[in-house]
């Protein structure tokens, strides 16, 4: 039942050293993303969450958009990018 | 110059009988197990029987000679990526802390007794001085959480400088007689903030010095200079010398060891230490000699209010400001509380009120060594049965078995690799070694089963080794970054935005180690379906655990509300196939609905009189989603 037109959700957890960068990368792949403001803070590290509402033909590309903006970590344990991507019923843009 | 020549003589033969009692003192305490400041103030007590003269220290001495190397020796040790974790709290602790302390035990003691409240508030800035020296080493026996003993020697390291700073202070109005707080408060923040500017400075100037200079003795004499440098520096500009040599000691103790040579480093430290060692023996014992043993008993009253005072101002502090901290546990709490031992600096600022401080002096000593005496020795001997009964020590039988395994192997190993590089050096014979050799192998064979059988049947303590040797990585690589940056190979920007990173990798908390061992660490987990649960800020540190253990990767989106309104946080967990029921179970756990009573003011009430409300708190929202696809790198 689904064609290549349904609405999908991604929704990526990102460094915050990371999240402006893959921003911009996104927004200039023209991509509409929403930024969820990060958890970190003075001395704190913190995730940032981008939200973006994508066709399913996009979805591929966009994930390639934000692995290759994902600065190689100098920690090998933590994960750089954690990206979920949902089914959506029904996507409105009022 | 005969006179200076003779009382030289004099003092060298007072320092090395003192310094023969506190040898006999550290035998006898290392023979008992007991902390040897504890031994030390027993013999102190024991010394004010005697009182052979009227032994006087001239106040300068005590500050510039004794204090500075007991705080330059604490804040070498400290390392700054393990204070960054509660750094507020810490900071909380030691300065709005002091202040609490000074006014609470000042208030107290001169409500309590008849002595003025200027000379109460003297005694209770030096009395706020914790030296916790005694429970750090019953930690470290114990094996207790490393963030408890961070906590508690990061808050006596700064409130020492602060508890210094503020006696200075008090003292000073005492003694002109005058009191403006507009003035108090600003001298306050120029003499402390000059002290630190001072003791940043030369600390970064001496670190340079000795990243050029590969020679032990001459780096040790650099630090040398440094600690009492700062302090005569500083005092000359009419700042605060005790935070300058506190900050000194931060500054190189994380920047200098990285230009020396292991074993500099080692040299360096064992020096310290023992200059620490000298230092409190002989203001211990200054104190017992100082100490008229009828005074104490005189002042028997006095000294109890005192005892009581400190209790109540430390309880406040502490069951206060940890409301602040990230997620303390009650029992720490307690163990924090109990854990605020006073010690050398509380003495060392007593027997530094100067002579024309007036009659009260002697008294002011007698309650400090009495506060001091009180918490070594209840606080000090009871801590053990505390920390064992709130069963804060949790080392499971494997742990303790996969210590002994490790250790065993890793000593095997060490005499393995010595015997075969003689071997290479011709020191041993071909023929000897074609003997040694198939032993050792069987026994590397035998301790490697050993030790895997031991992981096999409880993978929790590998946890705590993987922890350790990924920190020690990325304090290697920041290391490494510095070497870059000396050498002129990155760019200032290049080296701040990648120690950054480093440091923001040391601060991180909730590695899910568990998980990365089960699934190996380049594999990826297979997600069917993406929880989002809604938790309370209460709860958040439970939750987080829970999820960990049970093996969930956990995401944390921003929370809402402001600063002590209740607050949510939402998680994003990623679900493998049939996972939900582990995870809800794990939420269910630790995020149990709870009826709290709220105060509400009273509608129509001539006064706002709070009356309790039950709310019901904690309980979490959860959404499950399906997921389409995962990805993570």
């Amino acid at each position: 039942m689904s064609s290549d037109n349904d609405m999908k959700m991604i929704v990526a957890i990102v460094r915050d050293t990371d999240d402006d960068i893959i921003l911009q990368a996104l927004l200039n792949a023209e991509f509409r993303v929403t930024r969820i403001a990060s958890t970190g803070g003075f001395l704190r590290r913190g995730n940032a969450t981008l939200l973006l509402g994508v066709t399913a033909d996009q979805v591929e590309s966009a994930v390639q958009v934000i692995r290759e903006h994902c600065a190689p970590g100098i920690d090998p344990i933590v994960k750089r990018a954690t990206i979920f991507v949902l089914d959506v019923d029904r996507f409105e843009q009022i | 110059m005969e006179e200076l020549g003779r009382t030289i003589l004099d003092v060298e033969r007072a320092i090395v009988l003192l310094l023969l009692v506190a040898l006999f003192v550290s035998i006898m305490a290392r023979r008992f197990r007991l902390p040897y400041t504890v031994g030390l103030v027993l013999i102190g007590l024991a010394l004010t029987l005697f009182t052979p003269a009227r032994v006087y220290v001239s106040p300068e001495l005590i500050l510039g000679l004794l204090v500075p190397p007991l705080l330059f020796e604490a804040a070498f040790h400290i390392r700054v990526d393990d204070l960054r974790r509660d750094f507020w709290l810490i900071l909380l602790l030691a300065i709005p802390g002091v202040v609490i302390t000074t006014l609470l035990v000042g208030g107290v003691i001169s409500w309590g007794t008849g002595i003025a409240v200027q000379t109460a508030l003297v005694f209770g800035a030096l009395v706020a001085a914790t030296d916790p020296v005694a429970v750090v080493a019953l930690f470290r026996r114990l094996g207790a959480p490393k963030r408890l003993q961070i906590l508690l020697e990061g808050e006596s390291l700064f409130n020492d400088g602060t508890a210094i700073v503020m006696f200075g202070l008090m003292l000073d109005i005492v003694m002109r007689g005058q009191f403006d707080l507009a003035e108090s408060m600003a001298s306050f923040l120029r003499v402390a903030g000059g002290g630190v500017l001072v003791g940043v400075i030369l600390g970064m100037l001496a670190s340079q010095a000795i990243g050029n200079i590969d020679d032990a003795l001459v780096e040790t004499t650099i630090t040398t200079v440094l600690a009492f440098g700062a302090y005569l520096l500083a005092e000359s500009m009419h700042v605060s010398g005790v935070l300058a040599v506190v900050a000194a000691g931060i500054v190189n103790g994380n920047v200098g060891p990285r230009g020396m040579s292991p074993t500099t480093r080692i040299v360096v430290f064992n020096f310290w230490e023992y200059g620490a060692f000298l230092a409190n023996s002989l203001i211990f014992l200054l104190i017992g000699l100082t100490t008229d043993v009828q005074t104490l008993i005189d002042n028997w009253q006095i000294i109890g209010v005192a005892i009581l005072a400190v209790l109540v101002a430390r309880a406040v502090s502490i069951y206060g400001f940890s409301l602040f901290g990230r997620d303390i546990p009650g029992k720490w709490k307690h163990v924090l509380y109990w854990g605020g031992l006073r010690g050398a600096i509380v003495l060392a600022l007593a027997l530094s009120i100067p002579e024309g401080f007036g009659p009260e002096r002697e008294r002011l000593q007698a309650m400090a060594f009495g506060v001091v005496l009180f918490t070594l020795l209840v606080q000090g001997f009871t801590m053990d049965k505390l920390i064992k009964s709130l069963r804060l020590v949790e080392r499971t039988e494997s742990q303790e078995e996969y210590e002994r395994r490790h250790a065993r192997f890793v000593s095997s190993q060490a005499a393995y690799n010595y015997l075969r590089q003689m071997n290479e050096q011709g020191l041993i014979s071909e023929h000897i070694w074609g003997h040694l050799e198939p032993v050792f192998e069987r026994r590397h064979e035998v301790l490697t089963e050993a030790v895997k059988e031991v992981l096999a049947a409880d993978p929790s303590v590998e946890v705590e080794e993987l922890d350790t040797a990924r920190r020690e990585s990325l304090r290697v690589q920041r290391a490494a970054l510095g070497d870059l940056l000396r050498d002129g190979v990155i760019s200032e920007d290049a080296y701040s935005q990648l120690v950054g990173e480093v440091d923001a990798a040391l601060a991180e908390q909730h590695i899910n180690w568990p998980l990365l061992l089960r699934l190996g660490f380049g594999a990826q987990a297979s997600i069917q379906k993406m929880m989002i649960a809604v938790v309370q800020q209460p709860d958040l540190e439970r939750a987080l655990n829970a999820l960990s253990k049970a093996g969930f990767g956990v995401a944390r989106l921003p929370s809402t509300g402001g600063f002590l309104s209740r607050r949510n946080v939402t998680l994003l967990i990623g679900l493998p196939e049939g996972g939900e029921g582990a995870a809800v179970q794990a939420l269910q756990e630790s995020c149990r609905k709870r009826v709290e009573f709220v105060r509400a003011p009273i509608k129509g009430a001539f006064l706002p009189l709070p009356r309790p409300v039950p709310v019901t708190i904690g309980g979490a929202t959860i959404f499950t989603f399906d997921v389409e696809a995962y990805y993570e790198f």
